[in-house]
């Protein structure tokens, strides 16, 4: 068994485009591309249970929450999904689409055409990105 | 020519080490984010072509082919509107109906049940092996 011991992985050719075989060894893809540029779980109140790449949370109004990136997306052309639980009737997902910025995203959660919240105590939603940091 | 590497892990200075296999398997194979109005793709990887296949259908096709149709997908969507949008990745009336190796059906209606619509926003993620 081989073990790599590093802090920092780096293209040798280009530097942002570093190389991984597929599992069925039949292509490769770049690692960069693959790896979730940042995801958070997160209550009602827009308080982390733990996150990745995200540097402040804003709980904007009902059913609404807002997620600064510590390092920004290269656009507004990237992936956000996830999902939302234990919503007041228990319905939703929905995700901010009007307000997607390079440096932060929204997440929605809605009930019919209605915003909805999160319950208090065992709420809880999630999403993740995944695009082109800058 | 670019160098390569053989690794089973990989791990930081601090001394945390996570096997190759976590970064194989948990990087996203696939990623598409499209405008269902015009079926135009705005970002995304291993995605080789969008078929615009009637309001609400979709086919996202793959670049690089998965091993098999058991992978993962995840979706969301922004309505654009004042309706919440639904995500399926199967559906009785798209080729294919279900994921296959080399592409995925996206179909997106009104959670209201009222049928099926275009979203502003549609996004979709593949996690799985590649082939």
């Amino acid at each position: 068994m081989s073990e790599i011991i590093t802090d920092k992985l780096t293209g040798k050719t280009s530097a942002g485009d570093v190389t991984i075989t597929s599992e069925g060894g039949a292509v490769t893809m770049q690692l960069q591309q693959g790896v979730a540029k940042s995801w958070a779980k997160f209550d009602n109140s827009a308080t982390l249970a733990d996150s990745f790449n995200i540097s402040s949370t804003v709980d904007v109004l009902t059913g609404q929450w807002r997620f600064s990136k510590t390092n920004s997306m290269a656009s507004t052309d990237y992936t956000v999904v996830g999902t939302n639980g234990y919503t007041i009737s228990n319905f939703n997902t929905g995700h901010n689409t009007n307000a997607i910025e390079s440096s932060a995203n929204h997440t929605q959660s809605k009930f019919g055409a209605g915003w909805e919240d999160l319950v208090a105590l065992g709420g809880y939603g999630m999403h993740n990105v995944h695009g082109d940091l800058a | 020519m670019a160098g390569k590497i053989i690794a089973d892990t990989i791990e930081t200075g601090a001394g945390a080490d996570i096997s190759t296999s976590y970064v194989v398997n948990g990087s996203a194979k696939a990623f598409a984010n499209f405008d269902g109005n015009t079926a135009s793709l705005r970002g995304s990887f291993n995605v080789s072509s969008l078929d615009d296949d009637g309001l609400g259908l979709f086919g996202v096709n793959l670049t690089s082919s998965m091993s098999d149709g058991n992978y993962n997908l995840s979706g969301g969507t922004g309505s654009g509107d004042t309706n919440v949008h639904h995500i399926h990745f199967a559906a009785t009336n798209l080729s294919p109906t279900t994921p296959s190796t080399s592409a995925y059906p996206v179909k997106t209606a009104n959670a209201g049940g009222a049928g099926l619509l275009d979203s502003l926003y549609t996004m979709s993620e593949a996690h799985g092996d590649l082939a």
